[in-house]
């Protein structure tokens, strides 16, 4: 229930109420307002007088024909609309259908790049016994390690595709 | 011209605003829950649209093609331009509409970017072109008689160019509330401010309809400043 209005709130209200749908209970308090002062009932006259005339004014009333031809005219743009390059890829890419296959295509283009960019090209073969200047960090637990370090390089090398690479297999080919 | 018909300005009980007031108001809410139907069903619709029913999109398109329609054309005033900007309206609303998520309504969306067009639209064009654009080409209804359709294009005239008259962002939210029933809530999400600029703009508007309007209605004197 809303509080009792002056005649101040009653004219902020008043034009809301006079030109459209107004929450029913705005519309009960502006009238109890109204049915004690006069000179906003005078106001809300004058109001609601030019509300109506605009509301007078007919409202264009098209023929179906004109729908008709607009609507034969929207399906050309929209035809056109979608031949284009970017409307098709986005299509494409929103369609349910093909979520799963976008996703998994887009997944491996990112792996190809992450391997073209990070792994470089292959380093070339070193025999273990050629001495050379890494050899001097050459630790015995490093020594040890090797073998395996070389199978999981072979298997990072190959991608993910290469699952049959034997975990011990010699490397660094 | 004299508006018939004019107000009994004698009693309370005369002014619509008054007699709703004090009755029962079982409409308003029928009113609210149509409004949450036809939400609903916009909801539905798009989600359709979504999962590849392009009729869906069909279906939004007759739904609320002569209300945007209706409201270019009350803004630009000329039925070439109001059909070019509807066209365009549901054009971007196909490209857009895979992207609404709902939080907003469907119906305020869209008109947002019909409005949004017909300003960039008259404000692309020189005030001239458009208030020179008289030829009020309304379809006559099969149920207007000459007479009144006379009578009411004469109004129409009067009326068309009061609207003009008024700089496009008063004009639009006259339009939204007057022509389309909308909440000053509404109008505000539509024109991207508050409602209080929404309130004070619509009273600015009223004062100027009301001085360019007063010899046409019936007593009413023309409002000062």
């Amino acid at each position: 229930m809303m509080e009792r209005m002056d005649c101040r709130d009653t004219r902020d209200a008043l034009l809301e109420a006079v030109t459209g749908t107004t929450p029913p209970d705005l519309r009960r308090a502006i009238a109890e307002h109204l049915e004690r002062c006069p000179a906003c009932r005078r106001e809300a006259a004058a109001l609601e007088e030019t509300a109506r005339a605009l509301r007078a004014e007919p409202e264009p009333h098209l023929t179906q024909a004109h729908w008709d031809g607009f609507m034969a005219r929207l399906d050309r743009a929209l035809a056109a609309d979608r031949g284009t390059l970017p409307a098709r890829l986005a299509r494409w890419l929103r369609s349910p259908r093909h979520a799963w296959s976008t996703a998994a295509a887009a997944a491996a283009l990112v792996v190809a790049l992450a391997l073209a960019l990070l792994g470089g090209p292959p380093p070339a073969a070193q025999p273990p016994d050629t001495p050379g200047p890494v050899n001097g960090f050459m630790t015995e637990s490093i020594v040890d390690a090797q073998p395996a370090m070389n199978a999981s390089l072979s298997v990072w090398k190959a991608g993910f595709g290469a699952s049959d690479v034997p975990y011990d297999s010699p490397g660094g080919d | 011209m004299v508006l018939k018909g004019g107000f009994a300005r004698t009693g309370p009980t005369s002014l619509p605003v008054v007699r709703e007031g004090l009755e029962a108001k079982p409409l308003s809410g029928e009113n609210r829950h149509l409004k949450q139907m036809s939400h609903a069903e916009d909801l539905a619709l798009v989600e359709a649209f979504k999962r590849g029913e392009e009729s869906a999109f069909t279906a939004l398109v007759i739904k609320y093609r002569e209300a945007v329609y209706r409201i270019a054309r009350r803004m630009v005033r000329s039925h070439e331009d109001a059909s070019d900007v509807a066209q365009e309206v549901f054009i971007r609303v196909h490209r857009a509409l895979p992207r609404f998520a709902g939080r907003s309504q469907l119906r305020t969306w869209l008109f947002r970017i019909t409005v949004n067009l017909c300003l960039d639209l008259t404000g692309r064009r020189p005030r001239d072109v458009l208030t020179g654009l008289k030829e009020l080409i309304w379809e006559p209804s099969p149920h207007d008689n000459p007479a009144e359709l006379s009578e009411r294009r004469e109004l129409g005239d009067v009326v068309a160019g009061a609207i003009d008259a008024l700089p496009p962002r008063q004009r639009a939210m006259v339009v939204l509330r007057v022509y389309q029933d909308l909440p000053y809530a509404d109008i505000a999400r539509i024109m991207g401010c508050a409602e209080g600029t929404v309130k004070a703009t619509m009273f600015a508007a009223f004062a100027k309809l009301r001085r360019t309007l007063a010899p046409y209605v019936t007593g009413a004197p023309p409002a000062a400043g």
